[in-house]
């Protein structure tokens, strides 16, 4: 008997072995998509599934995955996008990266829900994905080349996935990049160069099936209509993008300064987001469907290349002491060409700075001179000199030169631009985040410094609940897909418009500060209404009624199977934990110390339904139907 | 003599780093008010006054005083990943 067709999905996966070149079905129960749904929460459960315990990352049998979610290739605001998933090569964690531009949507209009990559080809090869066929080819006149030019050379209809030379050299962070777009974190590019497979293009015209195709249309029309009306989808992110917040984070004292030595500098505004746009900025650029428009480009050396984010002008720009905008915009294309993580670039070259000021490390770096650093990052993508112990990342660094109190990673990953030591929550969500030191599985630094509200950041009062509903949410979107951006247009607009100083303001920013007993008692409530416009997408493309309890609870399935495979893989609650540096050293003059994670800890663990040491409890599985 | 960071908007009509003898925030404003009007009103309105990285609202309000190694931000609400 024929299996029955869920709508949302193109109802096929493929199972590509680059070893011996075969490519078969990969099957996936249904039960397994209704409960993961796709993206992020897929491919974890196929991560788990397809490998064993204790596998080397760089082992052919290790599996790379790109997955798509039910809401890929519709017309659905922010919702073109895949996620790449493997062992990181870095931390040795669940490596999880989402990333837009169209190549989401031709895989899925190829008629691939999940591509699973395994084995390793003797030669580099690409592979060509269509309608109907799967072939591996050569790719031997692309390798050596950057993501910008082995883009050019592959044919222009297909949407493509590809890796830069630091990819092909395995340095342990390095990126897949789609269009300006990039997988970032982890090292899935890594894995992908450890296959030598160089680039997945797809192309396709098949269409997703949509039960209720009026009522998603519907929708489609008055949440992107929100979204371009709302202070923040609508306004600051289209005009000033994610570098709007290089001002802010320097104010708030938790900009990354001279790897995160202090919080905050003046020279700061010489790097801002509203500088980009008034001096650098050429167009605006984004994915398909999405009305936010984030993306700058900006002219370097008489060509239009991407602007960058805020991230990159944080950790290459003041975490490196380097407070030249145009620099900053260098390395960011550099970054981007070599196809590596300016994140963990950045924290990694700021580690070793401060190493050789310490005395640590022989080398001529100086947080005060920044001569010759473009070619330091790309020595770093062809492992050349000291570029080949900064492609390690901070944390073996460390344990080769010593300075583990200030090498500023959690669980390996290198921290982005966000100082928790002036937003607690997000201490906590860096510390507990499966793949390690990541802002984008939550964003509590939101809610605490950088959005319209501050819920003392100071405080720890409510941020464990906070924490945990964040992530859950942020693990059902990445799930879905949905972009995180998203996520900031749950916040009603009016919220934005108040006198930060004003009354009703301050009412309510201590009303979620004074929220934990309520708070912990919406997360034990399965909510039965659809309330969000996640859930309610998913319902119409489905046929079937999806509530915001189901899809946060979706969330809550995928971030505890993350933890389990974590678990699997040697990871324990020791591991929820921060820098030294952050711990200790306190950045704010009433601070006695960094950020109080013990007085969180284990109340988030309580919440999460984990025992004190950190271990989901059978009876949580069991409630999240999760076998193991 | 504390230092004020105004926006990047701001910062066009008025300066980048502003020094201004005042002993609280409140104070600083009135300067503020008295010396450029309009356009500081209308950024007091929307964005939050930070002191050495910490919001006013979480210190002693308009009475939050200032010495002079302070820096007074004005910063406003953004999001990004």
């Amino acid at each position: 008997m024929e299996k029955a067709l869920m709508a949302g999905y193109m109802n096929r996966s493929l199972d590509v072995d680059l070893s011996s070149g075969r490519v078969s079905e990969l099957a996936i129960n249904d039960e397994d998509l209704q409960l993961y749904l796709g993206g992020k929460g897929i491919g974890t459960r196929l991560l788990y599934d397809h490998t064993p315990a204790g596998l080397d990352p760089y082992d052919p049998e290790m599996v790379l995955i790109f997955s798509t979610g039910p809401l890929t290739a519709t017309r659905a605001p922010q919702s073109n996008r895949f996620v790449v998933t493997t062992k990181s090569p870095l931390t040795g964690a669940v490596a999880n990266s989402t990333c837009g531009g169209s190549f989401a949507s031709k895989l899925k209009k190829a008629g691939v829900d999940v591509l699973l990559i395994r084995g390793r080809a003797d030669h580099p090869v690409y592979l060509e994905i269509n309608e109907d066929d799967v072939q591996v080819k050569d790719a031997g006149h692309l390798w050596g080349k950057g993501a910008e030019e082995t883009q050019e050379l592959l044919p222009k209809a297909f949407g493509k996935a590809v890796i830069g030379p630091a990819g092909e050299n395995l340095v342990r962070y390095a990126c897949i990049v789609s269009e300006e777009r990039l997988a970032g974190r982890t090292g899935c590019g890594a894995v992908m160069g450890s296959k030598n497979l160089k680039a997945v293009i797809a192309t396709g015209k098949r269409k997703v099936e949509i039960m209720d195709d009026a009522a998603f249309s519907k929708l489609q029309t008055s949440i992107n209509k929100y979204l371009r009306s709302h202070p923040m989808t609508g306004d600051v992110l289209p005009r000033l993008g994610t570098p709007s917040l290089v001002n802010i984070t320097a104010g708030r004292n938790i900009l990354p300064v001279n790897n995160f030595q202090r919080g905050t500098d003046r020279r700061a505004v010489n790097i801002s987001g509203e500088k980009l746009a008034a001096e650098e900025m050429e167009k605006r650029s984004g994915c398909i469907n999405c009305p936010i428009v984030c993306g700058r480009s900006v002219k370097l050396k008489g060509k239009i290349v991407k602007g960058p984010e805020f991230e990159t002008l944080g950790l290459m720009g003041a975490n490196l002491g380097n407070f030249d905008l145009k620099l900053v915009l260098e390395l960011n294309q550099i970054c981007d060409d070599l196809g590596m993580d300016s994140i963990s670039t950045g924290g990694s070259i700021g580690f070793a700075t401060e190493l050789t000021e310490r005395g640590l490390l022989p080398s001529d770096l100086s947080f005060d001179r920044h001569e010759g650093i473009c070619d330091l990052v790309r020595d770093i993508a062809h492992r050349r000199g000291l570029g080949d112990d900064l492609a390690e990342g901070v944390k073996r660094m460390s344990e080769k030169y010593g300075g583990t109190e200030y090498a500023i990673h959690v669980k390996g990953l290198e921290l982005p631009s966000y100082d928790p030591r002036g937003c607690y929550g997000q201490g906590l969500e860096y510390a507990t985040t499966n793949r390690g030191g990541c802002h984008v599985q939550g964003s509590t630094m939101f809610f605490e410094a950088t959005g319209p509200l501050n819920i003392d950041p100071l405080s720890v009062r409510a941020k464990p609940q906070l924490v945990v509903m964040q992530q859950n949410l942020v693990a059902a979107i990445s799930s879905s897909v949905f972009c995180v951006f998203a996520t900031y247009g749950v916040i009603p607009g009016f919220i934005y418009r108040l006198n930060p100083q004003g009354l009703v303001a301050r009412i309510i920013a201590q009303a979620v500060l004074n929220s934990g007993p309520i708070l912990t008692m919406v997360l034990k409530t399965k909510a039965p209404l659809k309330i969000l416009w996640f859930e309610k997408f998913l319902s119409y493309i489905f046929g079937r009624k999806v509530s915001l309890g189901d899809f946060i609870e979706t969330g809550e399935r995928v971030f505890n199977m993350e933890r389990l495979y974590n678990m699997r893989e040697g990871f324990t609650a020791s591991d929820d934990t921060l820098p030294e540096r952050l711990l200790s050293e306190p950045t704010f003059k009433e601070a006695e110390r960094g950020v109080p994670l013990d007085e969180m800890l284990p109340k988030y663990y309580r919440l999460r339904g984990w025992d004190p040491d950190g271990i989901p409890t059978e009876k949580t599985l069991k409630r999240l139907q999760i076998r193991h | 003599m504390a230092i004020l960071i105004p926006t990047y908007d701001l910062a066009q009509e008025i300066g980048a780093e502003i020094e201004i003898d005042a002993a609280t925030v409140g104070e600083l404003l009135s300067i503020g008010r008295e010396r450029w009007g309009k356009p500081f009103e209308d950024t007091v309105r929307a964005a939050a006054i930070v002191v050495n990285g910490r919001a006013i609202t979480r210190l002693k309000g308009k009475r939050t005083p200032l010495g002079p190694d302070d820096t007074v931000w004005l910063v406003n609400a953004s999001a990004g990943g």
